[in-house]
């Protein structure tokens, strides 16, 4: 009884994630993998979404997954468990954008024109104009700052509520929707004239 | 009304709108084209954006799944086996010595005090320093006794203590998990049997933890002049090993510096290459880089024939191409199981670095093919700069 009511105060009887990750952290392989599983595919999108490659993508997601078996002790249980493996994720891809060093990152930029003018070849090829704009957008989003690019990604790519994205990077909810807002104005601004005259 | 601001469309689009608001707004989008242009393309835009994304396939998941529970059950144990960690790297700095043909003495005190390692003087000192906790190793050999069937009895007169040379970290350290090409399966699957046979029972090692021991083992050498790998090593109280959990590897994790990585290469013989030929002394070594492809196979059959190999990895010399890409620090992980023995590719890598078979050695970590110089790996030994991965915050 006073084992449940405890667990009642630290939230863990609502919050099955953590009593996974309590197990798995106890060397439960099970629980490790149901947790896991549970949250593989969204955290390495949100990483992919967020850095230029899958393999930093797959470093971002495994490092992302070690880093919260390692800080559980100081996990807040009144959050939920996704919003703080985002927040892992997104601070990871965040500090790895940092990190790359000047050879990578002129790697990426050539990749990255050779990206853009596969698109305008496309162009001239008669490709759906579908994909031309599909093209146009992840480059839009690649260009945006960390910052917002996470909001955007949270918000588009998972389909969080402002308030789960707050929660989520650890932001107030008025900035959640100004760099959402600017995420997506910016993006408008780099299609151009493929989006069509609004005003 | 007037037209909502861009804003606001976006928050009736995400249904973030209050009730109050979002009636207004809706009544206005249902009359409004120009709005609900808007609010269509925005929504067109995103969802082909959202449902662009390729997921990969889940075997991929699945095995980055059982590296990272490992990892996870790896670091909760490793504080037991510092003292088989540091014991280990005592050793090698002793198989260094020897294949280098240099092992006086002096400079193996020279070598250890500068990384804070001290030599006992035999197996009776164990007893003494088993109270203490402190991690005790034997080192010390003699390199002629390599090149004849001569047993290695390791008796210098120097005693261990091994805090110093695991406590150099950052970090930066933290994270790769350097093998060799099949970097998320599982280490077990990896290792040969007979991989890591230089390192087998090179010298004694003794170490102690609370509740455990492992001392004795001797090396006598190969009979065609090659490295010895007979002899190894035992648990002193094997009563109190029984009752020992024993972990499944010991992990050393260190940064070299001036390798390299080149991303996304597809098919690493045709980048780096290099033929192995056998010497006299059954040795592999290593030969200038050709243009040529030099299959991993042609250096496996070129190896004694009393050792079984399989790697993924290669050898290569210098080339003023990969000189010039070599300024990146390459993070490096050793990889030892309970009873001392490499992995194949730690095996690999060490069989390199004490035989000098070459300047450099290649990783495929996914498809990055890592460069790193040998150069710079004989340091971490020398500098004592290779720490159990598991100190790695």
């Amino acid at each position: 009884m006073l084992l449940s009511v405890l667990l009642m105060m630290t939230g863990e009887e609502e919050n099955p994630d953590i009593q996974l990750l309590r197990k798995a952290k106890n060397g439960d392989r099970d629980a490790f993998g149901e947790l896991f599983r549970k949250y593989e595919k969204r955290v390495f999108r949100v990483a992919r979404r967020m850095c230029g490659s899958d393999d930093e993508a797959w470093d971002i997601t495994q490092d992302a997954f070690i880093r919260a078996m390692q800080a559980m002790d100081r996990y807040d249980t009144q959050y939920r468990f996704f919003t703080w493996i985002y927040r892992i994720t997104t601070n990871l891809a965040i500090n790895y954008a940092k990190k790359k060093n000047r050879r990578r990152e002129v790697h990426f930029e050539e990749a990255y024109s050779a990206e853009g003018q596969q698109v305008i070849e496309d162009n001239v090829a008669d490709r759906a104009a579908g994909e031309q704009l599909l093209g146009a957008v992840s480059k839009a989003v690649d260009k945006l700052t960390p910052a917002l690019k996470a909001v955007f990604v949270l918000r588009i790519d998972q389909q969080l509520s402002y308030s789960e994205i707050a929660e989520s990077l650890d932001i107030a909810m008025g900035t959640v929707m100004s760099r959402l807002n600017r995420a997506r104005v910016k993006i408008r601004e780099e299609l151009g004239s493929m989006l069509g005259e609004w005003e | 009304m007037n037209c909502p601001d861009f804003n606001t469309l976006m928050m009736f689009l995400d249904g973030e709108l209050g009730e109050e608001r979002l009636k207004e707004v809706s009544e206005h989008v249902i009359l409004c084209d120009r709005c609900r242009n808007l609010i269509d393309s925005q929504r067109n835009l995103e969802t082909s954006w959202r449902d662009s994304f390729v997921t990969p396939e889940d075997d991929k998941f699945r095995s980055m799944e059982w590296y990272i529970f490992k990892r996870i059950n790896r670091r909760s144990r490793w504080k037991t086996f510092v003292p088989a960690a540091a014991g280990i790297i005592a050793v090698l700095l002793g198989v260094k010595l020897i294949l280098d043909n240099k092992p006086s003495l002096d400079r193996v005190t020279e070598l250890s005090r500068s990384s804070g390692i001290e030599y006992v003087t035999d197996s009776s000192q164990f007893e003494d320093v088993r109270d203490e906790s402190t991690v005790s190793g034997i080192n010390g050999f003699d390199s002629e006794e390599t090149d004849t069937d001569a047993s290695i009895t390791a008796p210098t007169d120097h005693v261990v203590s091994t805090e110093d040379i695991l406590v150099e970290t950052t970090s930066e350290q933290e994270g790769y998990f350097v093998t060799d090409g099949e970097s998320t399966m599982p280490q077990s699957a990896m290792v040969e049997e007979g991989a890591g046979e230089t390192l087998r029972g090179m010298g004694s090692l003794a170490q102690e933890t609370d509740r455990q021991a492992i001392t004795g083992g001797e090396v006598t050498t190969g009979g065609s002049g090659g490295i010895g790998s007979a002899g190894s090593f035992e648990y002193v109280n094997e009563e109190e090993y029984e009752e020992t959990e024993i972990p499944e590897e010991i992990i050393f994790m260190g940064v070299v510096d001036g390798g390299s990585l080149e991303e996304q290469v597809d098919d690493i013989s045709e980048t780096i290459t290099l033929s192995l030929d056998a010497d006299t002394t059954g040795l592999a070594t290593g030969q200038t880089v050709a243009s040529s492809v030099s299959p991993c196979e042609e250096a496996q059959d070129n190896r004694a024939s009393n050792q079984s190999f399989e790697y993924h990895s290669r050898f290569f010399e210098t080339s003023d191409e990969v000189m010039d890409t070599l300024k990146e620090d390459i993070y490096v992980e050793l990889v030892f199981d309970a009873d001392g023995q490499p992995d194949s590719s730690t095996a690999f890598l060490l069989d390199s670095l004490f035989a000098g078979w070459s300047d450099y050695i290649s990783f495929v970590y996914r498809d990055t093919v890592l460069v790193i110089p040998l150069a710079s790996i004989q340091q971490l030994f020398i500098d004592g700069n290779l720490v159990p991965a598991e100190t790695i915050e």
